[in-house]
């Protein structure tokens, strides 16, 4: 791909974003770079899926941003 | 922060010589202290670290201190390290990387990778790339480019 379009340069932004802010809070960096590598391959043209994660995306950004937000932890399931 | 490790190195000096202190001294600790204490993670952040020259005597026999700030970046310095913070990227090859390597069709990234090169970039050189030229920036030597650019680097 030669040119990003509008909407990828935007989310290239918003990971940015993301980036700079989990950067101080342990836990949320490999989160944010697998949350947004398993949804790279969604079609260009899906424009609404798009769409709709990138304003949840937002709202997970203020959420990050928040003072209040210390860090993240998941639990996985063990055999 | 700064204050106090200046106040401490002024106390260590004794007190007579104080007077004898010139009063415009170039005192460049402060802004280099503060990037020294914001990037602890950076490999450079032990040379980043002022070097006080220690106290001489200039001609006119006044004690003075003289304080050094970062060594001057040179086109060598800078591709050296781009190269290391390239190699220490976990999803490059260290054996295929030069520095014409294209980050898409020769090392096999995408564009959520090139975004945390030059994120990685931007914290070893202390400086802001902003958006628009960052996405243009695909091989090493364009970011050697770029960044001696912005740091008036020419030879």
């Amino acid at each position: 791909m030669a040119r990003h379009s509008k909407l990828q340069k935007q989310v290239l932004a918003l990971y940015r974003q993301f980036l700079r802010a989990g950067r101080d809070k342990p836990g949320f960096l490999p989160r944010i770079r697998d949350e947004f590598r398993e949804n790279a391959n969604i079609k260009k043209t899906d424009v609404m899926h798009i769409e709709y994660l990138y304003r949840r995306a937002q709202r997970q950004l203020e959420q990050l941003k928040d003072v209040n937000t210390k860090q993240l932890g998941t639990f996985t399931k063990g055999k | 922060m700064a204050s106090r490790a200046l106040h401490q190195c002024v106390r260590s000096l004794g007190r007579p010589s104080l007077w004898l202190l010139p009063t415009n001294l170039a005192v460049r600790v402060p802004p280099v202290f503060a990037a020294a204490a914001l990037r602890p993670l950076s490999f450079t952040a032990a040379s980043r670290k002022t070097r006080w020259l220690g106290q001489s005597y200039i001609s006119s026999g006044v004690l003075c201190r003289q304080y050094s700030d970062l060594p001057p970046l040179t086109l060598d310095t800078i591709k050296d390290r781009v190269m290391y913070v390239l190699k220490l990227y976990d999803k490059i090859n260290p054996e295929r990387l030069q520095t014409s390597s294209h980050f898409m069709k020769d090392l096999g990234l995408d564009s959520l990778d090139q975004v945390e090169i030059i994120m990685a970039m931007e914290d070893e050189f202390g400086f802001e790339i902003p958006d628009a030229e960052a996405e243009k920036l695909m091989t090493p030597s364009e970011i050697v480019n770029y960044i001696a650019d912005k740091k008036d680097v020419y030879e």
